[in-house]
């Protein structure tokens, strides 16, 4: 009799036991698996020692997210303020820059740097790639990248011509000198030369009309494009879809082993005299580690190590 | 139940089982919907409030609102208080923080007063309706007597009347806005207006066209930093401040995605009293109340009445004032008529639209004072179908054409739809004897 009072408190102990570990193990493996997997810090500097960093637009969130990890404050009182994109130089030049993050110097600027006696350090960050994006609803997945430059230099102009449906297409560009136009240029139509843009009349004030490049708009039949970083959060992933190029998708993955070929990077850019025990050298290094690359990750970027 | 011990452990056996299974299904089922989310890059919400009714009406707050006017040393600064809420602990609270941002919103950029000549502060009602409140407050200070030298600053004050607390910029959109979109295309507009400036030809053309993209990125990193706080909204547009930048969102051309029409709307009055703001004016159109004589409109089943009149003269113009009170005794009879005729005929329907003018001045060609009476507009009378179906779109079109402050004279042409046209009427008066004076 007593045994099976024994048995029966055990039992019951038993099955409680048992609900409250799947309950548990509900709540570990749902509620934030990411959480778990990105939020990683390490506090390696004090807002007064962190160095000064510059760079250009695309590489803001990424310099804002390092400064919040390595600092160890909050994100929403990390307030960096980049420079003119032709003052990024001239800044680590005379001293007022400790590291710049941004695109690969142009010829322009190395030659300054060169000017000044001064050598650099380019050191890739995070990758980057350029993509093109249509309307969700738009059936095509794929284009090959003599598509794109026949649509982009005007020769296809209809969807059914590229195995779409039947009708026009409208192929948004970007303003002249904006960092996507450069990059569509430079990696895609390089010697193929682009139709002139259609532009688009708006009004100033009652009385003032100017012609602009209009804005992707996400029509059905619309194709634009943009680096994937700018493509990722600057327009509501749910309405657009990313096409396959040569068909490769431009999934994080693709661009992070390469396959996904329309690349290029971000690069640290110091002065090549840094200490060696330096704070921007040891900032240049938290951002090449493992737990650097995860930050750039969860700020939106391709991990490049 | 179980009554043997066998029974027992074989219940708890299969009773863990169930339990370890549904938990696994559950689980996995959890992770494919969250991985499928981080696919797409947000999580997939519905609608938590409806969008703009593009054929719908709002009614403006029964709200007073009073300047008032503070100098200080080197300081001029006039903000608005408002009055006419039932509750007022919040009535209070919001007067105190318009006082309060009003007397210190300057001093971010102004440390020391001694750097300036002088500061301005003023405050615009730009939206007072759907039981919000939005304010814009500006602040400028001159630096020395050099124009080219000052400091100004824009903000955003904008309430919820039903608590007191402050609108945060995501309640002004439903929870399934596109807001990268609707931000990027608003900012791209904006930015490319706030930046044309005429050439030499005359033609206006737009400087750092290349670098309005990365404007873009970091305006939208800001929103989604929350690290944008500042804005104010009329009926038609929200005005979002950034950096001294201020971005323009349309509101009719993202009409399903503002929220701020719908979501503080309350069964209960606010108010002490319902008969300060105007009722049913179309959706998208701002109608200022307080810049006539006298208004009336009015928007019901069977008639539509829109009359103003506009009479600014001195206070001693006892003549004209004498005719703008019989004018308006007049309309309220036809008013008053019009409403009889609908009770008899619920298919027939009355538009009363009137803009009348009266003012005493020097007329010119005689070189004499006299007072002038202008009056346009017309009474139409059509049926309930032909209202909605023809005559309403224009009426609609019509107040949301108008700019926001203007004073527009609210006449509507129905012409090409009725072959009749407002009316217009011009007599002049004596001011002194009241004879007629034929010109």
């Amino acid at each position: 009799m007593q045994n099976t009072k024994v048995i029966k408190v055990l039992l019951i102990i038993i099955m409680i036991l048992i609900v409250i570990a799947c309950i548990v193990a509900y709540i570990c493996f749902t509620s934030d698996i990411t959480i778990i997997e990105t939020k990683r810090e390490e506090i390696l500097f004090s807002k007064n020692n962190y160095p000064r960093v510059d760079g250009i637009t695309a590489t803001l969130p990424l310099a804002e997210a390092f400064e919040a990890n390595f600092t160890g404050n909050n994100i929403d009182t990390i307030d960096i303020e980049y420079s003119n994109e032709e003052d990024l130089y001239t800044g680590l030049i005379n001293g007022n820059t400790d590291l710049i993050l941004s695109k690969y110097p142009s010829e322009e600027q190395r030659n300054l740097v060169k000017e000044n006696n001064i050598e650099i350090e380019i050191v890739p960050i995070v990758k980057e790639a350029f993509v093109f994006f249509v309307n969700k609803e738009n059936p095509i997945e794929n284009l090959t990248l003599d598509q794109i430059k026949n649509i982009y230099s005007g020769n296809i102009i209809n969807w059914k011509d590229i195995g779409g449906e039947d009708c026009g297409i409208i192929a948004y560009q970007k303003p002249e000198d904006s960092y996507s136009q450069s990059g569509m240029i430079e990696l895609v139509m390089k010697n193929t030369k682009m139709m002139k843009p259609k532009t688009k009349t708006i009004s100033q004030n009652t009385i003032d009309i100017i012609d602009v490049i209009p804005e992707y708009n996400n029509e059905k039949n619309a194709i634009g494009y943009a680096y994937y970083y700018y493509a990722t959060t600057m327009y509501t992933q749910n309405t657009i879809k990313l096409l396959s190029i040569d068909g490769i998708k431009p999934t994080y993955e693709n661009i992070q082993t390469g396959l996904y070929n329309l690349q290029t990077q971000y690069y640290a850019i110091i002065r090549k005299d840094e200490n060696e025990n330096s704070n921007v050298r040891k900032l240049l290094n938290a951002m090449t580690s493992k737990i650097g690359q995860n930050i750039a990750k969860e700020a939106g970027y391709v991990q490049n190590y | 139940m179980f009554k043997t011990i066998k029974a027992q452990i074989i219940f708890s056996i299969v009773f863990s089982v169930i339990c370890i299974i549904t938990t696994a299904i559950l689980i996995a089922y959890q992770k494919i919907d969250i991985e499928e989310n981080s696919k797409t890059g947000e999580i997939i919400k519905g609608k938590d409030v409806k969008g703009i009714d593009l054929n719908g009406t709002y009614n403006q707050n029964d709200l007073e609102i009073e300047e008032k006017s503070v100098s200080l040393a080197k300081r001029e600064i006039r903000y608005f208080q408002i009055s006419g809420l039932k509750n007022k602990n919040i009535e209070n609270k919001i007067n105190k923080e318009i006082e309060e941002t009003a007397l210190n919103c300057y001093k971010d950029k102004i440390k020391n007063i001694d750097e300036v000549v002088n500061i301005q502060v003023s405050m615009w009602e730009a939206g007072n309706f759907a039981n919000t409140i939005s304010f814009e407050m500006s602040y400028y200070a001159k630096i020395d007597n050099n124009e080219d030298d000052f400091y100004q600053g824009v903000l955003g004050l904008n309430y919820d009347l039903n608590t007191g607390e402050k609108i945060t910029i995501d309640k002004i959109f439903t929870s399934d806005t596109p807001i990268e979109n609707v931000l990027r295309n608003s900012a791209y507009y904006s930015l490319i207006k706030n930046n044309a400036k005429e050439n030499l030809a005359g033609n206006l053309t737009i400087s750092d066209y290349g670098n309005i993209e990365d404007r873009i990125a970091e305006i939208i990193h800001k929103y989604k930093s929350g690290k944008i706080k500042e804005f104010y909204y009329t009926p038609k547009d929200i005005s979002i401040i950034i950096d001294d930048e201020i971005i323009n969102v349309n509101m009719e051309e993202y009409s399903e995605y503002i929220a701020i029409y719908n979501r503080y709307i309350s069964e209960e009055s606010l108010y002490e009293n319902n008969d300060i703001g105007m009722k049913k004016i179309y959706t998208l159109s701002k109608r200022n109340n307080n810049l006539f004589y006298y208004q009336n409109y009015q928007k019901e089943n069977n008639y539509f009445v829109d009359i103003t009149i506009d009479f600014q003269s001195a206070s001693t113009d006892y003549f004209a004032k004498e005719i703008v009170d019989k004018k308006i005794i007049q309309i309220e009879n036809e008013i008053e008529k019009i409403k009889q005729k609908t009770l008899e005929n619920t298919n027939e329907f009355y538009v009363m639209n009137y803009y009348i003018i009266i003012y005493t001045g020097e007329e010119s060609s005689l070189n004499e004072t006299l007072t002038s009476y202008h009056e346009i507009g017309n009474t139409y009378e059509m049926t309930v179908h032909d209202f909605e179906e023809n005559i309403e779109p224009i009426i609609i079109k019509y107040n949301r054409q108008q700019e926001i402050g203007n004073s527009a004279n609210y006449i509507y042409d129905f012409s090409d739809m009725l072959k009749l046209e407002p009316q217009s009427v011009t007599e002049y008066y004596n001011p002194n004897t009241g004879e007629k004076i034929v010109l």
